[in-house]
């Protein structure tokens, strides 16, 4: 009996030993359970694919590959259904180029985006060993219905480098001011063999065997026309014939939305504006034929505030809206052309940069060159050669007066300069480009002296400015709202979407508007009367502003033979 | 899911509670594994691909995942139960805990000078990337093995002994260097890589030798079944992949140290010491 009960009391000794044991080793086991497993955030590969198949279906190309989490999208396809006849890959691409931008400005048009366009192939085939010059993979796929793009082509400048000037200048010089007078351009890339056995565009591949986008040179020859069907390779002259326009379901700049459709992949998009004028207006060919004899005119453009043409010697014409002279570009310089004033000036301060472009801009009463530096650095001379100003995109943030970085840090504090430009060719400043679309402007020394806001909700307004919309523009959709704050004026400019401008002073009270595409209908009776009487029946009316500025109000009508009135409500001609 | 796990722990210590014998030995044991080789699935060249649709129309190629060779030396603890049957049988079961990573190797469409240009400009981090996402593992397990030691009357005892294992995976999650800007990409990578089965068994045979208390063995353990979750799931027409088995293989060489820190002898009653 009391060996038994010793045995029992071992075993329970034994038992509690191994109770403690187990608790001991169980603690860290059910840590581990209960632990926290890791997650990543939940992305579906559905939305982030660049398949689609005969069901259809949405593709979204993102911006910012640098940072995916941000989600911006740049294109998006809708692909409906039955509009593809089997699953396939998109490539999307953006070509950029600074040059062919600039070459197509004078005189042809000016571009509002990067040249949008895509390369698909068979999912099937996806990848297989290619020769680099392997030309016949560039599919042209013609769709069964047409596929919708919307395009946001600024979606993936927010994190704007400064590495490359022109990039930048294309941004705030050419993107960034696109408006509704811009339109879709489709530009022809031709398919295989279409345009002769030898004249086919390359397709690029990255070492990884997968294409990489037309060749540049390629793309670049068919944008400004140099290659088209009836000009082999690069032999052309620069044109628009490879453009057409596009039939856009929305454009809404402000608000950086295009809306097309696509019929197959055989076309580059770009948004832009037509600047080529077909004919030469009376009054400028008047003009050029007493004073320009000698020149051979080449071509002439309109870009809604002056005229230019070109004459074949590379110098240009400008006149003004209302076709008086203004003064003539000559373009044919070199640096040896200019003064040795300046040319010291270069040399001595500019020593390491390539001088890429001198023009001599000759107004009626002075001349002055302008000197383009490689680095995207402008010089401004005197005909004597003396310096005038300086203009650089892409200026070194770090070199800012430290008034200005101090000003930056108290009043921007976490805000990216994504750009600072020097200017100083009437007075000394500095333009300093911010994330949030805000430019904030010093002087010379550092000292701020404005601030430019973008883009601001209609309950930024004053309570004056939105009755006032409120009361005469019940139904008014505001498309932007901008906010200048400076030491001399402060201002808003109210934007409607039915192009109205509205420009209020700080306390709201209205001081500028101009309306565009007013209805020919809506003019004032002794406005119609005066057109009805000075205009023929075949010269019809393009375009009517209604403007007001201070206290003084007018109407400007373009014409189809190009000529352009100012006239009051009264029917007085202002000016022709 | 939680309930589950300590559930499944709780059940990792079922063969310690029924090894009853004359002597029982409780002791430590560590073990290292110097050589671990990871085998994945093999696809045709386009039938695993993922088209990303971000602006270089990055495409990752799961096609060819090369296969994983890591050794880890961190010393992996492990508790065990010990039961001699007689002289020369043996009978043990394990408690263990191991963690270690290694890589998956993909294709990327993207030139690396492209892409370093993009993520890498100053040459700052170690790991872009580009071609290889890092795994972590964690993984606790037990393990049930019968043996039989040579030569009853020498002090040193060499054996062989063979058995099952089973793991179970605690954690798998990317390496901390891919918390960066790609987080979208990287979770699309990685997600579609958590494929590996949460119990996964294995077969095991070595031999070592016994000192008294210790012994020193080497031992190889492999698979002994599926260890992808969707090794079964026939996926092939699925456009987003969803469901396609990657882990094909994983075996192992280990090295493991033992000692004997209590041992009992459950007829007498009586501890050992």
């Amino acid at each position: 009996m009391r060996n038994s009960i010793r045995h029992s009391n071992q075993l329970k000794n034994r038992q509690m030993k191994y109770n403690h044991f187990l608790i001991i080793i169980l603690i860290p086991l059910i840590f581990y359970g209960c632990h926290k497993d890791f997650e990543f955030q939940n992305f579906d590969y559905k939305t982030f694919n660049r398949l689609v198949g005969p069901e259809g279906g949405m593709i979204n190309f993102y911006a910012n590959y640098d940072n995916d989490t941000k989600s911006e999208v740049i294109v998006s396809l809708n692909v409906p259904a039955g509009a593809l006849d089997s699953l396939m890959v998109f490539n999307m691409y953006q070509f950029e180029d600074f040059e062919v931008a600039t070459q197509m400005n004078e005189g042809f048009a000016k571009i509002g985006s990067k040249f949008l366009y895509f390369v698909p192939f068979y999912e099937s085939e996806g990848y297989h060993e290619r020769g680099q010059m392997e030309l016949n993979y560039h599919l042209s796929v013609k769709f069964k219905s047409p596929i919708t793009v919307t395009y946001h082509p600024l979606a993936n400048y927010s994190d704007l480098s400064l590495k490359n000037w022109q990039e930048v200048e294309l941004y705030n010089n050419y993107y960034k001011t696109t408006n509704q007078s811009y339109k879709v351009y489709r530009i022809k890339i031709p398919k295989l063999d279409q345009w002769g056995e030898s004249y086919n565009i390359y397709v690029n591949w990255t070492r990884q065997g997968y294409p990489n986008g037309y060749d540049a040179t390629d793309l670049s020859y068919l944008v400004s026309g140099k290659w088209t069907s009836t000009n082999s390779w690069g032999t052309g002259d620069i044109s628009m014939e490879n453009w057409e326009p596009v039939a856009v379901d929305e454009f809404d700049m402000k608000n950086d939305l295009i809306s097309f459709k696509i019929y197959d992949t055989d076309y580059i998009y770009v948004v832009a504006r037509d600047i080529y004028l077909q004919f030469i207006p009376a009054a400028i060919a008047g003009y050029i034929g007493a004073n320009f004899q000698a020149l051979q005119i080449k071509r002439a453009s309109y870009d809604e505030d002056n005229y230019k043409v070109y004459f074949t010697d590379n110098s240009v014409a400008v006149f003004d809206k209302y076709q008086n002279f203004q003064y003539l570009l000559n373009e044919n310089l070199t640096y040896a052309d200019l003064p040795s004033l300046a040319q010291s000036y270069i040399k001595i301060f500019y020593s390491s940069y390539v001088v890429k472009k001198v023009m001599q801009e000759n107004l009626p009463a002075s001349l002055q060159y302008e000197v383009l530096l490689s680095g995207g650095i402008k010089l401004y001379f005197n005909i004597d050669g003396s310096l005038i100003g300086i203009y650089q995109y892409g200026y070194d943030p770090l070199k800012l007066p430290a008034p200005a970085k101090t000003y930056l840090q108290t009043n921007h504090p976490g805000e990216i300069i994504t750009n600072v430009a020097y200017d100083s060719l009437f007075y000394a400043k500095y333009i300093v480009y911010l994330s949030s679309n805000a430019k904030v402007y010093f002087y010379g020394d550092g000292t701020w002296f404005e601030t430019y806001y973008s883009k601001l909700n209609s309950d930024k307004l004053p309570s004056n400015v939105f009755n006032y919309f409120k009361n005469n523009y019940p139904n008014a959709i505001f498309s932007e709202i901008d906010h200048t704050i400076g030491i001399e004026s402060s201002y808003y400019d109210v934007y409607l979407a039915d192009n109205k401008w509205f420009y209020f002073s700080d306390t709201g009270e209205l001081q500028q508007y101009e309306f565009r595409n007013i209805p020919e209908n809506d003019l004032p009776v002794l406005i119609k009367d005066y057109v009805n009487t000075n205009y023929p029946t075949d010269i019809m009316i393009t375009n009517i502003y209604h403007s007001y500025s201070y206290g003084q109000e007018w109407y400007e009508i373009y014409f189809t033979d190009l000529s352009l009135i100012k006239i009051s409500p009264q029917g007085v001609l202002l000016q022709k | 899911m939680k309930t589950k796990k300590i559930f499944v722990c709780i059940l990792l210590f079922v063969p310690i509670f029924y090894a009853n014998g004359q002597f029982l030995h409780i002791g430590l044991r560590a073990f290292i594994t110097p050589y671990q080789k990871m085998t994945f699935f093999q696809y045709d060249v386009n039938d695993y691909v993922y088209y990303f649709s971000n602006e270089y129309n990055e495409t990752i190629r799961f096609s060819g995942f090369e296969v994983s060779e890591t050794s880890s030396y961190i010393p992996f603890p492990s508790i065990y139960l010990k039961y001699d049957i007689g002289n020369n049988l043996f009978i043990q079961a394990d408690v263990f805990t191991s963690w270690y990573s290694n890589e998956a190797k993909y294709k990327n469409s993207v030139d690396f000078s492209q892409y370093a240009d993009v993520f890498n400009p100053n040459s700052e981090l170690q790991n872009l990337g580009y071609n290889n996402i890092k795994l972590k593992w964690v993984f606790m397990g037990n393990s049930f093995t019968a043996g039989y030691a040579f030569f009853k009357t020498k002090t040193f005892k060499p054996f062989v002994f063979g058995g099952i294992s089973t793991y179970y995976l605690m954690s798998f999650k990317p390496g901390d260097y891919y918390k960066d800007t790609r987080g979208v990409r990287n979770a699309i990578i990685f997600n579609n890589l958590n494929t590996f089965r949460t119990v996964t068994f294995y077969y095991k045979a070595g031999a070592g030798i016994k000192y008294h208390g210790l012994s020193l063995d080497v031992y190889m353990e492999n698979n002994l079944g599926p260890i992808d979750k969707y090794s079964y799931s026939d996926a092939s027409q699925n456009i987003y992949y969803d469901h396609r088995p990657n882990f094909k293989s994983l075996s192992s060489i280990n090295v493991s140290l033992s000692m004997n820190l209590l041992s009992f002898n459950l007829i007498k009653g009586q501890s050992l010491k």
